[in-house]
């Protein structure tokens, strides 16, 4: 067991899991109203509290930081996934675009689906639907353009630009309130409550648990293709099956939190970075860092507006997370487009 | 040849005039109150009793319409000159991320209320959009034909997006119209101090940017032959990065930014007129452009009516499927 625990990639698990923690105490504690650590303990170990604390912690806080936990695991996991298997680093749901494709599947069954189908639960599928379709339109284009590694990149963008502005459009002539929208168009965690966890939970966890289960698969993909059809692999199932399996990621964590973007970009870069590119240990790490991530953004997101009590600012912020997570991941991709396309004058 | 080609412009220059000016009295008669072309002549004549109509033709519909072919014009010339300039059909000032440094500077006067001359607005839009602008070109370094300089503009555009969307959620006016208004761009509610305020900077840039034809026509024989023939580019390249977003950051203080105009417009000019001189190629996007903005603002605030959806958001479906097609058809030829 020692020598299990002095081994690189649990040191950062266990680093990972104890700061994902971390934050969720402190998403408990702080925010509108501050709760004592000792109110704090009083509840989880069921004693009586005051009813309103007991209130916003189990009611508000807690669901929606399981939700933010879940949803950027699942957003760390596609991005991972799809980074393997494309071997390119620019790779990642909303910058392909198929973020804004769940999107606009999700809005369009709102708007036009008889409501029983539209429940909140059956959304989900709706957005998979969505997300596969722009998958594979964004996969098909690149490939028949050939030069993989910005090209990719490049279409997904494009396509993205399309699906927001038509995303938009629908909810405009909807008249959506601002909550709504900026929940779709940038992503947010502001008034998830326990019905979006039960939601997010089966995707959350089909998925990840098959997605770590097809770590062993990407292996044999990055071997090659001749290489990994020696090993008895069907190369183009497998690709099919896990591209399938990072839109279903998506789509699952999409239609709980929206657009949130660039999640899947940092997670899996560190990941390869600290653990290489075994994905065995990469998707695992991919998921912590991304679900520490979009918690941390969520609790900024948060407390931002507590820390920086500015006059004629809003009294009820509807600070989303989204934009949080954009203001990281977007030097982030800077940072990424530099050190592999802009070096190598791509 | 030349003067063949000559002809051609003058052959597709003409009726897109024509047709301009026949949008252009459309959209004065369509609406509500809707008008035949006898009441809408006696409106502009002043010979005509109701008042609604005088102020539904004079003080709402013909300002927003000659905004939008002002806005056109500017935005397509925008990246017209852009593009010639760095000899790369993706460098519009939407993706090079000038809209959104402009976007960003608008949306923090307005939400933040800052004390801000109206007409010193574009200015302090101007520095926004250079300064972003600016950071995409010099990040770009070599990579500047090809297509990385777009991802590198769309991350700074997510990141000043981003920014914009915290200020509209924490500033006091907590409205969408204005989240939609710094993100997709819209004519609506344009009157004429907007028409007055877009004006000297038309008339200053729109002549600068025709003028720079000749530059972009050195330009495009390559940097080392420009030097030959006794041009400074780096001068040239930044002079004419200075018009571009000089034309673009008023349209986006005024109307947010409008994307896509300036991608697909330079294009379609091209295609029209098979030839790739500034010269004749310019007027025919300035006309291009300004047809494209009134017909597109037309449709979305007659289409859909009572509600009213801002251009921005059908230029970007539009351009943005024409140009993707355009860029897949190209990339799998090659």
């Amino acid at each position: 067991m020692r020598h299990l625990f002095l081994s690189k990639e649990w040191r950062l698990y266990v680093i990972l899991v104890i700061s994902i923690l971390a934050i969720g105490i402190a998403t408990m504690l702080f925010g509108k109203t501050s709760i004592s650590l000792s109110e704090l303990l009083l509840i989880f170990k069921g004693d009586e509290a005051s009813p309103i604390v007991e209130q916003i912690v189990m009611q508000l806080r807690l669901p929606r930081y399981i939700i933010a936990v879940l949803a950027g695991s699942m957003l760390g996991l596609a991005g991972v996934i799809l980074q393997s298997i494309t071997k390119n680093p620019l790779v990642e749901p909303s910058i392909i675009g198929v973020t804004s494709g769940c999107v606009l599947a999700a809005i369009l069954a709102i708007t036009i689906a008889p409501s029983f189908l539209t429940t909140s639960s059956v959304l989900p599928v709706f957005a998979c639907v969505g997300g596969l379709i722009v998958t594979l339109l964004v996969f098909y284009m690149s490939n028949k353009a050939g030069n993989g590694g910005v090209h990719i990149a490049l279409i997904g963008v494009l396509i993205s630009s399309i699906l927001q502005a038509a995303t938009s459009f629908i909810l405009l002539t909807r008249q959506e309130a601002m909550g709504s929208v900026l929940l779709w168009i940038i992503g947010s965690l502001n008034g998830r409550v326990w019905i979006h966890v039960y939601i997010i939970l089966p995707f959350a966890f089909i998925g990840i648990t098959l997605g770590l289960l097809s770590a062993s698969l990407t292996n044999g993909l990055r071997l090659g293709d001749t290489q990994a059809s020696l090993l008895g692999l069907s190369v183009t199932k497998t690709r099919l099956l896990l591209l399938g399996l990072s839109a279903v990621l998506t789509a699952g964590a999409v239609s709980v939190v929206g657009a949130i973007g660039f999640i899947g970009l940092i997670g899996p870069h560190l990941a390869k970075r600290f653990v290489g590119e075994d994905a065995r240990k990469s998707f695992p790490l991919s998921i912590l860092i991304s679900a520490l991530i979009l918690s941390g953004s969520d609790f900024v997101a948060q407390n931002l507006i507590v820390a920086l009590p500015i006059p004629s600012f809003n009294q009820e912020p509807q600070l989303p997370a989204g934009a949080i997570t954009a203001l990281l991941g977007a030097p982030f991709f800077l940072y990424v487009l530099h050190k592999h396309v802009v070096k190598r004058g791509i | 040849m030349v003067n063949k080609r000559i002809y051609k412009s003058i052959y597709v220059g003409t009726p897109l005039f024509l047709l301009i000016i026949y949008i252009f009295i459309l959209s004065l008669q369509l609406g509500e109150p809707r008008l035949d072309l006898v009441t809408l002549g006696q409106v502009l004549t002043n010979q005509f009793e109701l008042e609604i109509h005088r102020i539904s033709v004079w003080e709402i519909r013909m300002p927003r319409s000659i905004m939008a072919i002002m806005a056109g014009v500017m935005l397509a010339l925008a990246g017209h000159v852009l593009q010639e300039t760095f000899q790369n059909d993706l460098a519009t000032p939407e993706l090079i991320s000038v809209t959104a440094g402009s976007s960003f500077v608008m949306a923090f006067i307005t939400v933040f209320g800052l004390p801000v001359l109206f007409i010193v607005q574009p200015f302090l839009a101007l520095t926004g959009g250079l300064i972003a602008g600016g950071f995409v070109i010099g990040s770009a370094k070599n990579s500047f034909k090809r297509g990385s300089i777009i991802l590198l503009g769309t991350a700074v555009s997510a990141f000043l997006n981003a920014l914009i969307i915290i200020i509209i959620a924490l500033g006091k006016e907590n409205q969408i119209g204005l989240l939609f208004f710094y993100l997709a761009g819209s004519l609506s509610a344009r009157n004429w101090s907007h028409v007055f305020n877009l004006l000297p900077w038309f008339i200053i840039f729109v002549p600068l940017a025709l003028g720079s034809a000749r530059s972009l026509n050195v330009l495009r024989l390559g940097d080392e032959a420009a030097v030959g023939r006794g041009a400074s580019v780096i001068k040239m390249k930044i002079l004419l990065l200075v018009i571009s977003a000089g034309l673009t950051a008023v349209v986006v203080a005024n109307c947010g930014p409008i994307g896509f105009i300036s991608l697909i417009t330079p294009h379609l000019t091209k295609r029209l007129l098979r030839t790739t001189n500034s010269a004749l190629g310019l007027p025919i996007t300035a006309l291009l452009g300004g047809f494209l903005l009134l017909t597109g603002d037309l449709l979305m605030r007659t289409l859909l009516y009572p509600i009213e959806l801002p251009v921005g958001l059908l230029t970007t479906i539009i351009g943005g499927s024409l140009f993707l097609t355009l860029l897949y058809r190209r990339s799998v030829r090659t």
